[in-house]
């Protein structure tokens, strides 16, 4: 999984959110170190819908604009927990070889 | 609109015709949201980010086609005509210097020296493609591609120097046509399955009479010398008679599709099929003129410029159908309300 379907996926983790709003949430979480472009965005929204990890919960028009708001299907919620595991157990072993591992 | 949102939409416009009716306006809303006050312009990264997704996503439409899309089903059909179609060309003339070696006891007709190994080769991807796996098939295809350079390159008009001729090309551009066809993803045996038994029957009848013409040629002026018909088809090279039954054979094949297929796969298959089907019969009339003529690009230039004419009108036609096809419906919904408005309620 790329650092950007990682952060995509963690956006909408909370709550639905529309395109906008996880473009500058994964701003956020990535404390500005992750900048998308709403192509790369929208090659990774349609990608993760193509493989149900997640879908579209409702559209609503704003100020005479689309807004569609994604949310994790099931099967996003275990992608994204089976990640944060991997990541984890990275995190663990590089903490043991550094002797930063609880005492 | 703003410059700004009509700079943004040129931008959309990049992207293939179903994501921006799927992602269009969306993918707008965002842009525009994105953008900071004073803005005019896209900026730079966002515009290669644009525009590098756009094209990625149609290069990626373009070199994979969908599983079970017309012109992966086109190409499997292409692989089955093409492989039979070189190894009956290559059958022919190897046959048929043996038979005019065994009947006349003399050396009328010389296939080129890499005719052997290139029918050979063409002979294996025809057995794989009808009765092997396809993984063998692959590796054939392209081994036969190689094979076939190998024929042209020896081929004696090659040698000549000053004297490639069109009709050397034909083979080999039918071989590559063939061996990237194949190549491309598509149903196990879809080829087989779309032509059917008897459309393979035919086709495989088709590929034994051209394999064999040359040498039944030569056993039928050893029994009947006198005959004017005979003496005509048996003149050694170059007859009317011998290039009209080799065009009438490329009908017959068009024709075994024309019966078989569907038309959108139809009309695919005979599109990938038409360069080297030209180049064949260019090779059959003209026979020969150097490539320092200018001729001979021209030739080439007009191939070309028809084939990507041909892909553009299979393409339009199927939308002017698509559009055709809305319309009817739209007539019939409407003419079914109407009904449906007039006639009085059963209560």
């Amino acid at each position: 999984m790329t650092e950007a379907t990682f952060l995509v996926l963690t956006a909408l983790a909370e709550q639905p959110q529309h395109g906008y709003a996880v473009l500058e949430d994964v701003k956020r979480i990535s404390e500005g170190k992750v900048k998308l472009h709403v192509g790369s965005l929208y090659a990774v929204l349609e990608r993760l819908a193509k493989e149900g990890l997640i879908e579209v919960e409702r559209e609503e028009v704003v100020q005479s604009r689309l807004r569609r708001y994604y949310r994790l299907t099931g099967a996003g919620v275990a992608a994204l927990g089976e990640e944060m595991a991997r990541m984890k157990r990275h995190v663990s072993v590089a903490e043991a070889r550094l002797g930063l591992g609880a005492a | 609109m703003s410059s700004l949102e009509s700079r943004y939409r040129r931008l959309l416009a990049l992207y293939p015709a179903d994501h921006r009716h799927q992602f269009g306006d969306e993918m707008l809303g965002v842009l525009m949201s994105n953008a900071g006050d004073r803005q005019r312009r896209p900026r730079f990264g966002e515009s290669v980010d644009l525009m590098w997704h756009a094209l990625w996503r149609r290069i990626g439409r373009a070199v994979r086609p969908r599983a079970h899309g017309h012109w992966s089903l086109a190409a499997s059909v292409v692989g089955v005509v093409g492989s039979l179609s070189l190894f009956a060309m290559h059958l022919r003339l190897v046959a048929g210097e043996q038979a005019w070696q065994i009947h006349h006891s003399i050396p009328a007709w010389h296939s080129p020296d890499g005719s052997v190994l290139a029918g050979a080769v063409a002979g294996l991807l025809t057995l794989a493609v009808l009765f092997g796996p396809r993984g063998l098939v692959i590796p054939a295809a392209w081994g036969a591609v190689l094979a076939e350079g190998y024929a042209a390159y020896m081929s004696p008009r090659f040698n000549l120097g000053d004297s490639v001729v069109v009709g050397v090309w034909a083979p080999l551009l039918l071989m590559l046509t063939t061996a990237v066809a194949l190549s491309l993803r598509q149903p196990a045996r879809a080829g087989l399955r779309l032509l059917g038994g008897r459309g393979v029957i035919a086709l495989v009848a088709i590929a034994l009479a051209v394999s064999s013409s040359m040498a039944v040629e030569a056993m039928l002026t050893r029994v009947n010398r006198v005959d004017k018909w005979l003496y005509v088809t048996a003149l050694p090279f170059g007859t009317d008679v011998r290039q009209a039954f080799l065009a009438l054979m490329m009908v017959a094949g068009m024709a075994v599709l024309w019966w078989r297929l569907d038309g959108p796969v139809r009309r695919r298959a005979i599109v990938m099929l038409v360069p080297s089907g030209v180049l064949f019969l260019i090779g059959l009339r003209i026979g020969g003129f150097p490539v320092d003529y200018p001729e001979a690009w021209v030739t080439l230039t007009l191939i070309v410029t028809f084939v990507v004419l041909c892909l553009v009108l299979v393409k339009w036609w199927e939308r002017m159908m698509h559009l055709v096809e809305l319309g009817r419906q739209a007539e019939r919904a409407a003419a079914s309300a109407a009904r449906d408005e007039t006639t009085p309620a059963a209560d």
